[in-house]
C-alpha cells in the first residue's frame, strides 16, 4: 500500500490531475515516484502446524517463505539428531530442523509436507511441519499459560497454550535453535 | 641416572654447542639435586592461592653451580639490553629512532624477569620488569621513544649493580631504595608503571610511512609491468584504477563480442522450440477434441465392415487411391509429412471413393490417427529445436568460461609489485647500521591475483618487519649465530607455481625473533592456503606459504562418500590412488573423519562394491607432514572448480573451509582435510589406531617422554633436571624451530612449551602442530612468565592443554605432567580440558 505524499499548494489546490501543467504533473509524478513505500499491514495470520504429537502456531508475518521439503540434504560434521542437514534456499545455504524430532526431543519419522522459511538476524533456518490450518488472528490474551515447560528443549520459546496449540515466539525459538546447533559443534 | 636416560644424554649432548655442554657437565658434577626453583615474589606473576608457596630457598640461590650458571645467563641479558640501549641512543641522536625499536630491551628484559624470578633474584626480576614495562610502553605509544630511552637507561644501570652484588656476595642487595628513587624518577617522566602493557604480544607495528604504500601502486614499476596488470592511484584516491595487459584486454573484449553471435542463436533456437511446443499444443488439443468427440457416439463395437474388410485384401485400384490419399495429404501438410511407416500404420486401407460406406466413427478414428502422428512429429520437432537451443546454451557457457578466465588474467599480477614493500619493510623497522640485509628475490614473474597480494603486502610486511625486529641481538648470540659470524644476514623469497596454486618461501640465514606466524596465519587461513616452516640449508629458518593464485574458486577433486558430495583442495592432495600401490602411516575413512556414518569395514566394502584395498585413496600432501596420510572415499567424480563462500557462523565447522554449489544445485561442502583429521580423527578413531599401533602414551607401560622448549639455558636445565628426577626421558629446544624438528624426530607425550623464543615463538609452535595430525595427541603445558587472561586463553584457542606461570614450584609442575599423561590414558580429547 503506498501513503500518498504531502504536496505543495499548487497541486492539492488543483481539483483535477488533468488541469495540471505538464511541470506540475511531472513535479506530481516525481514526487509520487519517491513516496516511501509504506510497509505492508501487518498480517495477524496464523499457521497451525503439526509435528508429531506437537500442534504449534507460528506467526505468518515471521516467515519468508514456505516450500516443498528438499528430496535430498547435505549433512554437515557434529550436528543435533533433529537436524537433517543443510539444503539451498534461494542461493543460501540453510539449515532444516526437523521440528517433531526437536520438540519430540527424539528421531522423528514423520513426513513433513512443508518447509517454512525464517530468519533471525542474518540467521535463515528452514523448519519442516505439516500444515493443518491457518488462523485469521490470535489475540495474545487468549493464551493459556503452558503447564510443562520441563517437555521441552527450549520453554522460554513458547509464549502459550491455544486450544491444544503451542504458540511460538518465532525470534526466540529461532535464537535457541541456533545457539544449540553451534555449541553441539563446541562439544 | 639409570642407562637409558645415561644413553639418551649422550645422544643429545651431539647437538649441543659448547656451552651447553660445560652446563651440563655442571649439572652432571650435582649428585641428587632436585630442588625446584623457588618461586619469586614478583607481584606480576599469577598464581593460585590454594597453591603452596615455598619460601625462597637460600639454599639453591647459594649453589655455587646454579648460581654461577645464573649469573651467565644474566650477565649475557643485561649486555644486550646495554648494546640495545647504545644503539638506540645514536638513532635518538640521528632522529631516526622508532618505537618498534624497542622490541629488543622488552623481548631480552622480559627474558631476564623470568629467569630472575625462577631463581628467587626479586630485585633483579623487578628491575627487569621496569624496562620490560617501559619498552612495551613505548611500542604501545603511551610514551615517546625518548622519554623511554631515558628511563631505561639508570634501569640498566641498576641491573647492572644488582648482578655485581650478586656476583661478588652471592646474594641480592638489601638495601632495595635504588628502586624507589628509580620509580621517583619514572613518575616525574610520566610513566605510570602500574599499567603494565606487556601481557600483548601484539604484532610490530608498521611505521604509518609504511603502512601508507600497503596496496600495490605501481607507480615506481610502471615501466617493468606493461604486459601484465596493476595499479594505478589517480590523485583523486577515491578511484582505483587498474592498468592491464593490452594483449589480455583485447582477447577479453574479442571473446565478448563472439558472445553475441551466439545470442541471436540462442534467440533464435528459443523461438523455434516455442514454435514447436505451440505445434504440438495444437495437435494435443486437436487429440482432445477428437477424444472427446468420439467418446459423445453411440457405442459401436464392430467397426465398419469396409474397414475390416480392406484390412485383410489389397487391390490395384485400392493401393492407387491409397497412393492419391497419401499425395493428398501430403499436399495437405508439405512441413510434416509422415514416416511410411507411421502413415501405414494410421491409414492401413483408407479408400477415400467409398466414403458412404463409412460410419462418422470411422472417420473420427482415421482423424485421431492423424492428430496422433501429428503429435508424434510435433514431438520430433520439439526435441530436435530444444537439441539445437541446448547445444547452443553450452556453446555459450563454454564461451562464458573462457571470458571468465580472460577476467581472471586480467586480475594477475607479477609478484614483483609486492617486492618495494617488502624490501621498505626491512629498512624501515630494522635494519641496524653498518649491516647490509640482501632481499634475494626468485620468481618474481609469477602473477597471482591482485586482490591477493593486496591482501599479502600488509601481513607480509608485518612478519618480515617481526622476524628481524632485533636482528642486532640474535646475531649476537654465540648460541645461535650458525652461520660464520663475518657473512651477512640473507633474506630471500623464492616463489614458484604448479597449476592453481603458489608457494613463497621466505627464508633468513640468521636466527630471527618469534611471533611471525601471527601477523599472517589468520590471513593465510582466510586465503585457502597455509603456512608451515623448515630450517633451511643456511641454518636459519624459512617459511613456506601455498596461496592460491586467484580469489574465490577453488580447483578440487569431486568426491563422494555414500550420498554425499564434498570438495577436496586439489592444493591438499598429493594424488589419488588405491591401497594396493601405497604404504600409507596413516589411514582415515572421509565419512568416519565427517562422523557421517559408523559402519564397519565389511558393510562400507559391501555399499561400495569395491573390495577395500581398490577404494580410491585421496593422499594429502606431505610438505607439512612427514606421514603419509590417505583418506579413503567411496568415489573420485573428476576435477571441478566451484567459487567457494564461508557457512554462517553457527554452521563452521572445524575441517570445513565453506561450501559451494555445483550445476546440479547440490552443495558441497569444501573440505580442509588437514583439520578434519586433527580434530576428527582422534575423537572416532582413536579407540581403533590404539589397536593397531600400541604407540600412544601409556606412562605406566614405558618411560613417557618429555619435550621442553625454552630458550632460557638455566629455565630449561632446571626443567630437566626435576624430569629426569622423576624417570621421564626428556628431550630440550632452544628455541622454536628446534622444538619443532624434536617433535618430528622424537614426537613425545608431553611438551613444556615457552612463550617467548626466538625463531619460532609459542604460539607460532602451537599454530604450525596443528598442520601435523600425528601431534594431536600430545599433550601441552605452556611454561611461560605471561600470566594474563588473554595469554592463556590465546594458548588454549591453539591447542595449549595446561598453562603454567613461571615460576612454578617442582610439585605443580610434576602434578601437571602426571595429570596430562593420565589423561592421554583415559583419551581425554584436547578441547574439553581446561587450562590451568
Amino acid at each position: 500500500m503506498t501513503e500518498r505524499p504531502e504536496f505543495s499548494a499548487a497541486i492539492t489546490n488543483t481539483a483535477s490531475i488533468a488541469q495540471l501543467s505538464d511541470q506540475d504533473f511531472w513535479h506530481y509524478a516525481s514526487e509520487l515516484a519517491k513516496a516511501d513505500i509504506a510497509p505492508p499491514v501487518p498480517l495477524d495470520e496464523y499457521l497451525v502446524c503439526q509435528s508429531e504429537q506437537v500442534r504449534s502456531i507460528f506467526p505468518l508475518r515471521c516467515l519468508r517463505e514456505i516450500v516443498t521439503p528438499p528430496q535430498h540434504y547435505t549433512l554437515l560434521p557434529d550436528i543435533p539428531f533433529w537436524m537433517n542437514g543443510i539444503t539451498l534456499w534461494r542461493g543460501e545455504v540453510v539449515p532444516v530442523i526437523d521440528l517433531a524430532a526437536f520438540f519430540m526431543q527424539h528421531q522423528a519419522y514423520t513426513n513433513a509436507t512443508s518447509l517454512l522459511i525464517a530468519s533471525i538476524d542474518d540467521n535463515t533456518l528452514g523448519l519442516l511441519t505439516t500444515i493443518t490450518d491457518e488462523l485469521p488472528a490470535l489475540s495474545l490474551d487468549a493464551l493459556q499459560p503452558f503447564n510443562e515447560p520441563a517437555r521441552f528443549p527450549c520453554p522460554e520459546a513458547i509464549l502459550g497454550e491455544y486450544e491444544g496449540n503451542l504458540v511460538f515466539d518465532m525470534p526466540s525459538l529461532l535464537a535457541a535453535l541456533v545457539h544449540l546447533i553451534k555449541v553441539t559443534s563446541d562439544g | 641416572m639409570d642407562d637409558t636416560s645415561q644413553f639418551d644424554d649422550n645422544e643429545l649432548t651431539e647437538d649441543l654447542t659448547e656451552e651447553d655442554l660445560k652446563i651440563l657437565q655442571a649439572f652432571d658434577a650435582k649428585e641428587g639435586w632436585h630442588t625446584a626453583p623457588p618461586p619469586a615474589e614478583d607481584e606480576t606473576t599469577s598464581r593460585r592461592s590454594n597453591e603452596r608457596v615455598p619460601e625462597p630457598d637460600q639454599e639453591y640461590i647459594a649453589d655455587e653451580d646454579m648460581l654461577l650458571l645464573f649469573l651467565d645467563e644474566a650477565d649475557e641479558d643485561i649486555k644486550r639490553l646495554q648494546q640495545g640501549q647504545q644503539q638506540l641512543e645514536k638513532e635518538e641522536q640521528q632522529h631516526t629512532l622508532q618505537p618498534a625499536r624497542f622490541t629488543p630491551l622488552q623481548r631480552n628484559s622480559h627474558k631476564l624477569r623470568g629467569t630472575a624470578g625462577a631463581i628467587g633474584c626479586t630485585t633483579l626480576s623487578t628491575a627487569a620488569g621496569y624496562i620490560e614495562t617501559i619498552a612495551e610502553q613505548v611500542r604501545q605509544g603511551f610514551i615517546t621513544p625518548k622519554v623511554g630511552l631515558t628511563a631505561i637507561t639508570p634501569a640498566i644501570f641498576a641491573l647492572i649493580f644488582i648482578l655485581d652484588h650478586l656476583s661478588e656476595y652471592k646474594a641480592e642487595p638489601t638495601d632495595t631504595t635504588f628502586l624507589s628513587e628509580l620509580e621517583i624518577t619514572f613518575q616525574e617522566l610520566g610513566i605510570n608503571l602500574d599499567y603494565f602493557p606487556t601481557e600483548s604480544l601484539r604484532p610490530i607495528t608498521i611505521p604509518k610511512q609504511a603502512q601508507s604504500s600497503l596496496r600495490l601502486d605501481e607507480e615506481q614499476e610502471q615501466q617493468e609491468f606493461t604486459l601484465s596488470t596493476q595499479l594505478l592511484r589517480e590523485s583523486n584516491p577515491a578511484t582505483t584504477f587498474i592498468r592491464v595487459d593490452a594483449q589480455r584486454l583485447t582477447s577479453l573484449v574479442q571473446h565478448t563480442e563472439h558472445l553475441t553471435v551466439y545470442n541471436s542463436a540462442i534467440t533464435e533456437a528459443q523461438k523455434q522450440v516455442d514454435q514447436a511446443l505451440q505445434e504440438l499444443q495444437v495437435s494435443q488439443g486437436r487429440l482432445k477434441q477428437y477424444e472427446s468427440m468420439l467418446s459423445l457416439l453411440p457405442n459401436d463395437k464392430q467397426p465398419s465392415p469396409q474397414i475390416a474388410e480392406a484390412t485383410g485384401s489389397s487391390s490395384l485400384i485400392t493401393r492407387i487411391l491409397h497412393e492419391a490419399s497419401l499425395d493428398t495429404t501430403r499436399i495437405r501438410r508439405k512441413k510434416t509429412p509422415l514416416p511410411p511407416s507411421s502413415m501405414n500404420a494410421a491409414l492401413p486401407m483408407w479408400d477415400e471413393l467409398d466414403m458412404e460406406k463409412y460410419t462418422e466413427r470411422d472417420l473420427l478414428i482415421r482423424s485421431l490417427r492423424e492428430a496422433i502422428a501429428d503429435i508424434t512429429i510435433s514431438t520430433t520437432h520439439v526435441q530436435t529445436a530444444y537439441t539445437r537451443l541446448h547445444t547452443l546454451q553450452q556453446e555459450y557457457t563454454n564461451r562464458l568460461a573462457i571470458i571468465r578466465n580472460d577476467t581472471l588474467l586480467l586480475r594477475l599480477t607479477p609478484l614483483k609489485t609486492l617486492i618495494p614493500h617488502l624490501e621498505r619493510a626491512i629498512a624501515t623497522n630494522t635494519l641496524p647500521q653498518g649491516q647490509n640485509i640482501h632481499l634475494e628475490v626468485v620468481g618474481d614473474t609469477i602473477e597471482i591475483d591482485r586482490d591477493i597480494l593486496e591482501t599479502l603486502a600488509g601481513p607480509l610486511s608485518q612478519m618480515l618487519a617481526t622476524c628481524i625486529d632485533d636482528l642486532s641481538f640474535v646475531q649476537q648470540d654465540p648460541q645461535s649465530a650458525e652461520t660464520p659470524p663475518t657473512s651477512s644476514p640473507q633474506i630471500w623469497l623464492h616463489a614458484s607455481s604448479i597449476g592453481h596454486d603458489v608457494t613463497l618461501e621466505i627464508g633468513f640465514s640468521m636466527t630471527i625473533q618469534g611471533g611471525a606466524i601471527a601477523n599472517i596465519r589468520n590471513t593465510i587461513q582466510d586465503l585457502n592456503g597455509t603456512i608451515s616452516s623448515q630450517r633451511n640449508n643456511k641454518g636459519g629458518i624459512s617459511f613456506v606459504l601455498h596461496i592460491p593464485r586467484s580469489q574465490g574458486s577453488l580447483q578440487g577433486f569431486l568426491v563422494r562418500i555414500g550420498q554425499q558430495y564434498l570438495l577436496a583442495p586439489i592444493s591438499q592432495i598429493h594424488r589419488v590412488d588405491d591401497m594396493t600401490n601405497t604404504r600409507l602411516d596413516m589411514t582415515y575413512h572421509l565419512e568416519d573423519l565427517l562422523g557421517f556414518t559408523k559402519d564397519e569395514p565389511e558393510t562400507r566394502s559391501a555399499k561400495t562394491g569395491l573390495l577395500p584395498q581398490l577404494q580410491p585413496v585421496l593422499l594429502l600432501q606431505r610438505e607439512t607432514s612427514r606421514k603419509t596420510i590417505g583418506i579413503i572415499v567411496d568415489e573420485v567424480i573428476g576435477e571441478i572448480e566451484l567459487v567457494v563462500k564461508p557457512l554462517l557462523p553457527f554452521l563452521q565447522r572445524p575441517g570445513i573451509l565453506g561450501s559451494a554449489v555445483d550445476g546440479k544445485g547440490r552443495i558441497l561442502l569444501v573440505l580442509d582435510m588437514y583439520g578434519l583429521v586433527r580434530h576428527y580423527a582422534y575423537r572416532d578413531l582413536q579407540q581403533e589406531n590404539a589397536e593397531k599401533n600400541p604407540v600412544p602414551s601409556t606412562p605406566h607401560r614405558r618411560q613417557a617422554t618429555i619435550l621442553v622448549a625454552d630458550d632460557s639455558v638455566f629455565l630449561r636445565q632446571s626443567v630437566l633436571q626435576t624430569l629426569h628426577h622423576e624417570k621421564y626421558h626428556v628431550i630440550e629446544a632452544k628455541d622454536g624451530l628446534e622444538a619443532l624438528e624434536q617433535l618430528l624426530d622424537h614426537t613425545p607425550d608431553v611438551f613444556l612449551l615457552d612463550i617467548e623464543m626466538p625463531n619460532l615463538n609459542g604460539y607460532d609452535v602451537l599454530s604450525i602442530m596443528q598442520l601435523y595430525p600425528e601431534f594431536s595427541h600430545i599433550k601441552i603445558i605452556m611454561l611461560t612468565s605471561r600470566s594474563s587472561e588473554k595469554h592463556i586463553q590465546r594458548a588454549r584457542d591453539l591447542g595449549a592443554h595446561a598453562y603454567l606461570t613461571k615460576p612454578v614450584p617442582q610439585e605443580t609442575l610434576l602434578g601437571t605432567v602426571q595429570r596430562m599423561l593420565a589423561q592421554q590414558e583415559v583419551k581425554k580429547t584436547p578441547e574439553t580440558d581446561p587450562p590451568e
